[in-house]
């Protein structure tokens, strides 16, 4: 009986490991296309997105909730596995400088906003910056800090940085270019929860109209974006530290 | 602009100055905890086993206790001759305080349910990784506070932290779970070797791979160098992912010492006392390029180690260290602390609010103590006797203490 456990466990586990090991060379493969396809190098990211370039002045805000992970605590099961958002954060992104030629750049900025409901988290920090490619890849990300004129350059991406509160709140963009576009764009979990703490503003995703995107970040934990067709941003990202969600497109400030 | 403020609901102060694109210079760092050498990620092999097939977390963090809930959480007496770390804080702090009560309530044995298992490691893990060892007794308006009054009361604080999560926590002991089946050997193998490794920052681990959870800080690890021998290639079946077997072990700081006994320096090697504990563990690592190595056994060229998500399972190597459901094999989950925060849920019982960080920052982590000259002490509440739940310790409510086997350590809980 002993026996015959083990060889089923054994064969389950063996079919388990080739399967797994299918998977991630498929995977590979498609990334590593994806990387290098001359369609990707041609067709910028954000026009697919936002139906048109980038404009320097244009802005929008995001909501951003860090979701705060209770497994190392003794908590029933039913309660680590939801997770809770805390405190969120309003931020203004707006787009600053625009680099075309051989190696396009798109600078934002972002601001921390002081509402009355979503107050400044962290005054030491006056804007952050995030750099990106024509593919709206990440390529650099600062902080600039209230009372200096000196910029502090940060990791992204799943190290983190003990700097500011803010580094776990996901304000960076995932990697889109070798993100899984998912054929049936899924409902964003914790939902309900979002929407009750995103009160009060008005906040829905039209799945129709989006692209649901998945990823992974540097240590192979999930990310899911959803991108409706037409604005700047997406309109949920949830990343192993948090979610954040697309409040409202606003116009270009230099109109 | 104007549109787009009017939509606004709520009051808010925007800041409409647009910066330059910034030119990083060197920075005064307001920020106490940050290092300036924290990076991007790595992830290639090579670069990776050549440069850190060891490290160790700087500074050290220390061995305690973990206070269980069924004796009481730090409202316990039992090591400070009847007097609690919570006891104690509340006589210095003027009986202004309830620490020690509130501890009994929440953190106490006869909190419903209570599992004998229950208790304060994640919060002396985080505070074993972010503060360093207490050395000596310290005296606050005429109080003595001992090393381990310290770090109960630390480990208190503890209890609510920010930190990164890798691996999801097993709940219902199935060995063919993903969540039993993670955290993976990639995502091992990255984490100690980016954060121990290149950062010296401190990786938490919960060493109990089934469902109980037994929270250890790690002093630092070591992975043995691979040998040609050890390379597996690829298969047919997936000619993009080469395999690469390693044997590493991990050491981690107990928590079921007196809390007051001072660490002894961490030179990768298990403390006969068993204040230092380690393990060892073999795995298949995989990459997405050949492993190329020369003549002299050096590994030369790799491609980068792949941990990738496949709907709610982690894929990402193998680990070679038996079948079937194992307690003491990967760690469950691995976690990196960054900084103690306040909890902003007011209903939350899982960190007592009445111990206040930065008092015990101010008065009590600094040479001898300081006096707060802004209250008057009161006497020192002894510590009550636990008293048991009035439910059975096995009900059904959390993860299920001794199922199927178990485990060998010797203590009994986290």
């Amino acid at each position: 009986m002993i026996l015959f456990t083990f060889t089923i466990t054994w064969a389950s586990s063996e079919k388990r490991y080739l399967s797994s090991l299918q998977y991630a060379s498929q995977k590979v493969l498609l990334k590593k296309q994806k990387s290098s396809s001359p369609l990707a190098l041609s067709t910028s990211m954000i026009s697919r997105q936002l139906g048109r370039p980038y404009q320097v002045g244009e802005s929008w805000l995001v909501l951003a909730f860090i979701d705060e992970r209770e497994m190392m605590r003794r908590t029933a099961p039913t309660r680590e596995r939801s997770g809770s958002l805390s405190q969120g954060g309003l931020f203004e992104y707006r787009v600053t400088e625009i680099k075309t030629g051989f190696q396009p750049e798109i600078t934002l900025s972002i601001h921390q906003v002081n509402h009355s409901q979503f107050p400044t988290l962290d005054p030491q920090v006056n804007q952050l910056f995030l750099i990106l490619d024509n593919q709206l890849s990440q390529k650099k990300k600062f902080y600039a800090m209230t009372h200096q004129s000196s910029f502090i350059s940060v990791p992204w991406g799943g190290i983190g940085v003990s700097l500011s509160p803010l580094n776990f709140y996901p304000l960076d963009l995932p990697e889109m270019i070798t993100a899984q576009e998912s054929t049936q764009p899924k409902e964003p979990t914790m939902l309900q929860e979002v929407q009750l703490r995103a009160k009060p503003f008005l906040w829905k995703v039209n799945l129709n109209e989006s692209d649901g995107y998945e990823q992974e970040d540097f240590f192979g934990r999930p990310i899911d974006i959803l991108w409706e067709k037409g604005k700047p941003w997406p309109s949920y990202i949830k990343t192993p530290r948090g979610i954040s969600i697309l409040i409202e497109s606003g116009g270009n400030h230099e109109s | 602009m104007l549109l787009s403020l009017l939509y606004l609901p709520g009051c808010f102060q925007r800041n409409t100055e647009i910066q330059s694109p910034p030119n990083p210079t060197p920075p005064t760092n307001p920020y106490p905890n940050f290092k300036p050498t924290e990076l991007q990620g790595e992830k290639n092999f090579a670069f990776l086993i050549n440069n850190y097939p060891q490290g160790k977390v700087e500074p050290q963090p220390w061995a305690g206790y973990w206070w269980p809930y069924t004796k009481n959480g730090i409202a316990a007496g039992g090591f400070m001759d009847g007097q609690s770390p919570a006891g104690k804080y509340d006589a210095a702090r003027g009986g202004v305080t309830h620490a020690q009560s509130w501890e009994i309530i929440h953190h106490g044995a006869s909190v419903p349910k209570v599992q004998q298992w229950w208790g304060h490691c994640n919060g002396w893990c985080a505070a074993a990784a972010l503060f360093p060892e207490p050395t000596s007794s310290v005296k606050v308006n005429g109080i003595t506070f001992s090393v381990g009054d310290i770090k109960g009361l630390l480990t208190e604080a503890g209890m609510s932290v920010s930190a990164d999560f890798f691996g999801d926590r097993v709940n219902i002991d199935d060995p063919n779970s993903p969540q039993y089946l993670d955290t993976v050997p990639d995502q091992y193998f990255l984490v100690l070797t980016n954060f121990i490794g290149r950062l010296k920052h401190a990786v938490l681990i919960d060493r109990y791979t089934g469902s109980q959870v037994w929270n250890q800080p790690l002093a630092g690890y070591r992975f043995e160098y691979p040998k040609p021998s050890d390379y597996l290639g690829n298969l047919p079946e997936a000619p993009h992912i080469y395999r690469i077997m390693l044997t590493s072990t991990i050491w981690w700081m107990d928590d079921g010492v007196d809390p007051s006994i001072q660490t002894p320096p961490f030179n990768y090697e298990d403390d006969p006392n068993g204040v230092i504990q380690s393990r060892t563990l073999r795995m298949e690592v995989w990459v997405d390029a050949p492993i190329t190595f020369n003549e002299q056994g050096k590994i030369i060229a790799s491609g980068d180690v792949v941990v990738m998500r496949r709907e709610k399972s982690l894929i990402g190597g193998e680990w070679r260290i038996g079948e079937g459901y194992l307690v003491d094999g990967w760690p469950d989950y691995m976690w990196v602390p960054y900084q103690l925060t306040a909890p902003h849920d007011t209903e939350q019982d899982y960190v007592n609010p009445e111990i206040e960080l930065e008092w015990i920052k101010s008065h009590l982590l600094t040479p001898g103590g300081s006096d707060d000259p802004s209250i008057t002490p009161a006497p020192i509440e002894p510590a009550p006797m636990p008293i048991p739940s009035g439910f059975p310790t096995g009900f059904p409510s959390g993860p299920r203490p001794t199922l199927p086997s178990l485990p060998s350590f010797p203590r009994t809980g986290n």
